[in-house]
């Protein structure tokens, strides 16, 4: 267990910087996430924790030792990959052990480490067999043992559930959450998968282009987002975010007039009147009813078309037209709407945020 | 809770098959013989060059090791003997002998130079594509250019090695006049010319290997020897399979350094099989027999090799 923390953290290849002045501490048994999309440098920042990538700038350290110049063995980490990097001409036994093989620990204690780590994960009987005579779960948890049987200060975890089906995804993050609970490891796991950073992390980093732009608790980062990116970066259908325009206490859209709250408008004082601002509404903050709605507390109606009806089991998705902006609400998997036809939006506006020009949330 | 498993007439309504059983396979024979049927075609040329310049020489070959003469004189029928005369000419055991050491000293310095150089070419981050060229430049050489050129290395008098020695104060060595050294002096040329095609072979298996096991090897604490050990070894066991059966193949049949640079001697301890081969069936041409058999002798040796390395290196 150990604390990393990362200091005035660059990296760039030449000219081209891939992480930009990242500040973090990862506590002791921590599980952090690193979200982003593709290409944001979250998996650089974590193979510069491992030692496969050099810090162009800063500092990293593990346990209060910097570890930029330490070999990627001598960190005391280790990693599960995404495509898993199991050795293919060993087998489950040997791959589970290799850690221990070299750093020359006697033999029969790494057969009986190896034994209680494929216990711990349920691979007993697997023992013998070679990696492509495993399913990708077995393969997964494969590459667990190997990285737990080291005892190593923290886990580093790059999109190891990414490679599974959407079944054993959700297993394998209870099973690893299960992990964490036990060993209480420092974890730093990256993914692009909104629902894994919200259900496994104690906290999670938004990055984008090689810059953190939001740290926090999930359910904070996803009720408070820092910016626009954030805002639609997290949740499922994303933000509605309708530029437009402040005017005193309502909000001016493209062919709608929203009268903003009393939280909306202390934010709003923020800028001057007349600024182009984003109206983000979130899409089950949206309801749909069919017929007139009359306007109360934070609820506002907006009278609206549907364009397209979206089932997907538990929830409905519609779009509706309001004005010349489109609106995505999730609401009640059985309500009876159809294209074409006329409803009213009910936008609660208890959670929604206000963005200015530069996409920051007014309210931070 | 129990599976549910549902017949495909219970899932849909069931359609009527268009052919009997007995259509469906007579279609499924046509299908397959019109498939298998490409294939064949397309082996034609292959098989019809295999034929011709292959099995029918071979087959005249065999023929030729009951018979003497046949080119300038007479065919005649001899029996067995010219395979007497294989186990009983001291010539041929020698060159047997010359041709198994210096396939010994050829083959495992060869690849360890190889695998050197393609580890390090593998790593090079500028130039390595000059360096590539510049060892492969020695197997794109001629025979007879590069066993020209190595005869200016090995020069007793102005040969490039031995000034270097008698410039380090060290004694002039007859590379190719001494009997215990001709046969190392054609190993280094052999070696010379054929290191940039392993390289080549090695580096380009090297760059196929997967990056991220070796980020996990370096993680878990391997070191560069471990990894080497560990992983590359055996992750290029399919490589260096194929490698030491053909170079053994080719290996055995050492003829054309030998030819120019030494022409078997001093004292026959150059005489490789193919060389001897090529003296009696040609230099001799009455013992055009003799060569034959000595050619299967020869191929006899090869096959056994490569199935006594096919069958260790199959292994696991």
């Amino acid at each position: 267990m150990a604390q990393v923390e990362f200091i005035q953290v660059g990296k760039s290849y030449g000219e081209t910087g891939a992480v930009h002045n990242v500040n973090l501490t990862v506590d002791d048994s921590e599980f952090l996430v690193l979200l982003g999309p593709s290409g944001c440098g979250k998996s650089t920042l974590l193979k510069m924790v491992a030692g496969l990538e050099d810090v162009t700038a800063g500092e990293i350290r593990i346990d209060g030792r910097v570890v930029n110049y330490v070999k990627p063995g001598d960190r005391n980490v280790a990693m599960v990959f995404q495509n898993y990097a199991l050795y293919p001409h060993m087998t489950v036994q040997e791959n589970i052990g290799f850690p221990l093989k070299m750093t020359k620990v006697p033999k029969d204690q790494i057969r009986e480490r190896v034994t209680r780590t494929a216990a711990i994960l349920g691979l007993d009987g697997l023992l013998d067999r070679r990696p492509e005579q495993l399913s990708g779960g077995q393969r997964q948890r494969v590459a667990l043992a190997r990285s737990i049987i080291r005892e190593p200060a923290v886990f580093l975890m790059d999109e190891p559930l990414s490679n599974l089906d959407a079944q054993l995804r959700v297993q394998t993050r209870e099973e690893l959450l299960k992990l964490h609970e036990r060993l209480q490891t420092t974890t730093i796991y990256v993914t692009h998968d909104q629902i894994e950073a919200m259900t496994m992390g104690h906290r999670i980093v938004v990055m984008r282009s090689g810059v953190v732009q939001q740290v926090g608790r999930p359910q904070d980062v996803y009720d408070n987002p820092a910016n626009t990116f954030v805002a639609a970066f997290l949740g499922s259908p994303r933000i509605n975010l309708q530029t437009g325009k402040l005017d005193g206490a309502t909000f001016g859209g493209d062919g709608f007039v929203v009268p903003l709250n009393s939280k909306l408008a202390g934010a709003a004082s923020a800028v001057t009147a007349g600024s182009d601002v984003a109206l983000g509404v979130r899409p089950e903050d949206i309801e749909v009813r069919v017929g007139a709605v009359e306007a109360s507390g934070d609820k506002i109606a907006l009278d609206g078309v549907v364009s397209l009806v979206e089932p997907v089991g538990s929830d409905l998705y519609v779009r509706a037209q309001t004005g010349n902006v489109d609106w995505m609400a999730r609401t009640e998997a059985r309500l009876p709407v159809e294209p074409g036809q006329a409803v009213t939006l009910v936008l609660n506006l208890e959670h929604a945020h206000l963005f200015g020009e530069d996409g920051r949330n007014l309210a931070s | 809770m129990s599976d549910i498993t549902l017949t495909s007439t219970e899932i849909g309504a069931a359609g009527q098959l268009s052919l009997s059983p007995e259509e469906h396979k007579r279609e499924q024979r046509r299908y397959l013989l019109r498939r298998t049927a490409t294939a064949y075609l397309f082996l034609v040329p292959a098989a019809v060059f295999f034929i011709a310049f292959l099995v029918i020489p071979i087959g005249f070959l065999f023929f030729y090791t009951f018979h003497n003469g046949g080119i300038i004189s007479p065919r005649v029928y001899v029996g067995l003997d010219n395979w007497r005369n294989v186990f009983r000419d001291d010539l041929v055991i020698t060159s047997i002998k010359n041709t198994l050491v210096y396939c010994l000293m050829a083959i495992p310095s060869v690849f360890v130079i190889s695998m050197f150089l393609a580890l390090v070419l593998q790593q090079a981050t500028r130039g390595g594509s000059v360096f590539r060229s510049v060892f492969y430049l020695p197997t794109l050489t001629p025979y007879v250019v590069a066993a020209l050129i190595w005869q200016f290395v090995v020069h007793r008098d102005f040969g490039i090695l031995n000034m270097t020695l008698v410039k380090l104060g060290r004694d002039p060595v007859n590379w190719i006049g001494d009997p215990d050294m001709a046969l190392k002096s054609i190993t280094m040329l052999e070696v010379w010319r054929g290191v940039g095609f392993w390289t080549l072979l090695f580096l380009a298996a090297l760059i196929g290997l997967p990056k991220e096991l070796y980020q996990a090897a370096a993680i878990d604490g391997a070191n560069a020897w471990q990894r080497f050990r560990h992983l590359t070894i055996p992750l290029l066991r399919p490589t260096i399979f194929f490698a030491v059966v053909m170079a053994t193949i080719w290996n055995l049949q050492l003829f054309d350094s030998v030819s120019i640079m030494t022409n078997g001697g001093p004292q026959n301890s150059t005489a490789t099989v193919v060389w001897y081969i090529q003296q009696t069936t040609f230099a001799y041409t009455d013992k055009v027999g003799f060569g034959a058999a000595l050619s299967f002798t020869l191929l006899m040796l090869i096959l056994v090799l490569a199935l006594i390395e096919i069958r260790l290196l199959r292994k696991r």
